[in-house]
């Protein structure tokens, strides 16, 4: 990790005013804007934001955490994470019978850190394999019909596509497999 | 090279037939590995597809981990870092202006402090707006809707009617909890008696579920969190919302916003 970074977080753990500011004014118009277009308001936003930063404080003591794009990019992105999460919430809040289980805010924080955690080895693991097999998979998950993936990517046929997708989707599957988180939170 | 069952690709995309598919699924039952790869194939689809946020399962809490993890959630530090977080944010709020131009900043401070008195000076005014414009009786009855008057809510809409809202607090309370479709009308009686105890937290988060509930009820929860800000003298907020319900002439209670807000504009 670039020591910028191991200082911005030492920073930020320790509750450094100045530090969370520069996040802020970096970070926020664009976390504001992601949730206002996504059916939140301003209020949401600020929530969003001051539990992203709490997310990452406690991954940052409680065990090795580093970040290995920037930490406003990264932000952003947990930021989106933990609002599409809370989209989650509210629906099925309103359609199951845990309107007043309001489970203990700590354990809530907590599955949201490992959720993050779940999402970010399979990112990880995505950016692993080689370009054309990612640039397939991207299409196949964005639901793009495989003959307009045959067309996009100049395969012979529908079949070769297919054949192709399941040995990407398989490298993948190994990837993720083999590293030894996917077995502590396999039960997630 | 194949680091998964095949099916598992067909059953997921559903190119299964009816046996097929009946076949998969007993041996589902009885192949806890296949289980588990159909498990991680689906959490990939969930994730990549990237549309809505895949959930874990509690048991996860047990782990080393998630026990520290939580133990510092609940930790004297962390509530400090919240506070220190919340209060930054809440700093910018108030900062329109650029720092460098220092003089635009005394400007600011004084109006600020303008605004300030005038606050208190209209603190008592928004309590009567509010007794104004909360309009309870207005609230459509619970009893008279159907057929099947559920009993509980009966009870809890009489104790709300006599104002005895921490009683009715907890039947609704015990009502919602304990109900898989919820009458969307004990979200605004729930909100309300709240209101009425200025537990605001409690009452938006009512008028919150309200919004959501995707009912004929939801198009209402705008304007009882306006009244909730009304109560709680959050000018800004309450600017925000009614700002809102103004954007379309067909929100509810279009024209008891456009009257308040110009009462507490002036």
């Amino acid at each position: 990790m670039p020591e910028v970074h191991k200082d911005l977080l030492q920073k930020l753990a320790n509750g450094d005013r100045k530090t969370i500011q520069e996040i802020y004014s970096s970070v926020f118009p664009k976390v504001l804007g992601y949730v206002s277009k996504n059916n939140g308001e301003k209020e949401d936003a600020e929530d969003i934001f001051q539990k992203v930063l709490l997310q990452i404080i406690a991954r940052y003591k409680v065990k090795a955490f580093k970040i290995d794009s920037s930490l406003e990019g990264y932000v952003f992105s947990a930021s989106r994470n933990l609002w599409r999460r809370e989209l989650n919430k509210q629906k099925r809040i309103v359609t199951n019978d845990k309107v007043l289980e309001h489970s203990k805010e700590s354990e809530d924080m907590t599955m949201a850190i490992l959720e993050q955690e779940k999402w970010e080895l399979f990112q990880e693991k995505l950016t692993e394999l080689s370009d054309n097999c990612k640039q397939l998979l991207q299409l196949f998950f964005q639901k793009v019909p495989y003959k307009d993936i045959v067309e996009k990517l100049g395969y012979n046929t529908d079949n070769v596509v297919r054949q192709r997708v399941f040995n990407c989707k398989s490298q993948l599957t190994k990837l993720i497999k083999n590293d030894s988180r996917y077995n502590q939170i396999k039960e997630l | 090279m194949k680091d998964y069952p095949i099916e598992i690709d067909d059953y997921l995309s559903g190119n299964m037939s009816t046996s097929e598919k009946k076949a998969f699924e007993e041996r589902l039952d009885t192949d806890p590995a296949l289980a588990e790869e159909l498990i991680l194939q689906k959490d990939m689809l969930s994730i990549y597809e990237d549309q809505e946020w895949l959930e874990g399962d509690k048991n996860a809490l047990k782990t080393e981990e998630a026990k520290q993890l939580k133990s510092f959630f609940e930790s004297e530090e962390a509530s400090d870092l919240k506070t220190t977080i919340r209060e930054v944010v809440s700093e910018n709020k108030y900062k329109p202006y650029n720092k460098s131009f220092w003089f635009i900043g005394i400007a600011a401070s004084i109006a600020l402090l303008i605004t300030i008195s005038l606050f208190v000076f209209k603190d008592n005014s928004y309590d009567k707006l509010y007794v104004e414009y909360i309009r309870i009786e207005e609230i459509p009855s619970l009893v008279t809707r159907g057929v099947d008057n559920n009993k509980l809510l009966e009870d809890a809409q009489l104790l709300f009617e006599e104002k005895k809202y921490q009683q009715a607090i907890s039947i609704f309370t015990s009502y919602q909890s304990n109900n898989n479709s919820i009458e969307p009308l004990s979200y605004i009686y729930l909100g309300v008696a709240y209101l009425e105890l200025k537990d605001f937290d409690n009452a938006l988060n009512q008028f919150e579920l309200l919004k959501t509930s995707n009912t004929l009820q939801s198009k209402k929860a705008n304007w009882y969190k306006a009244m909730v800000y009304l109560k709680e003298n959050k000018k800004r907020k309450l600017v925000n919302i009614l700002k809102g319900i103004l954007s379309d002439e067909n929100n509810y209670k279009f024209k008891e916003a456009q009257k308040l807000l110009e009462k507490i504009d002036k």
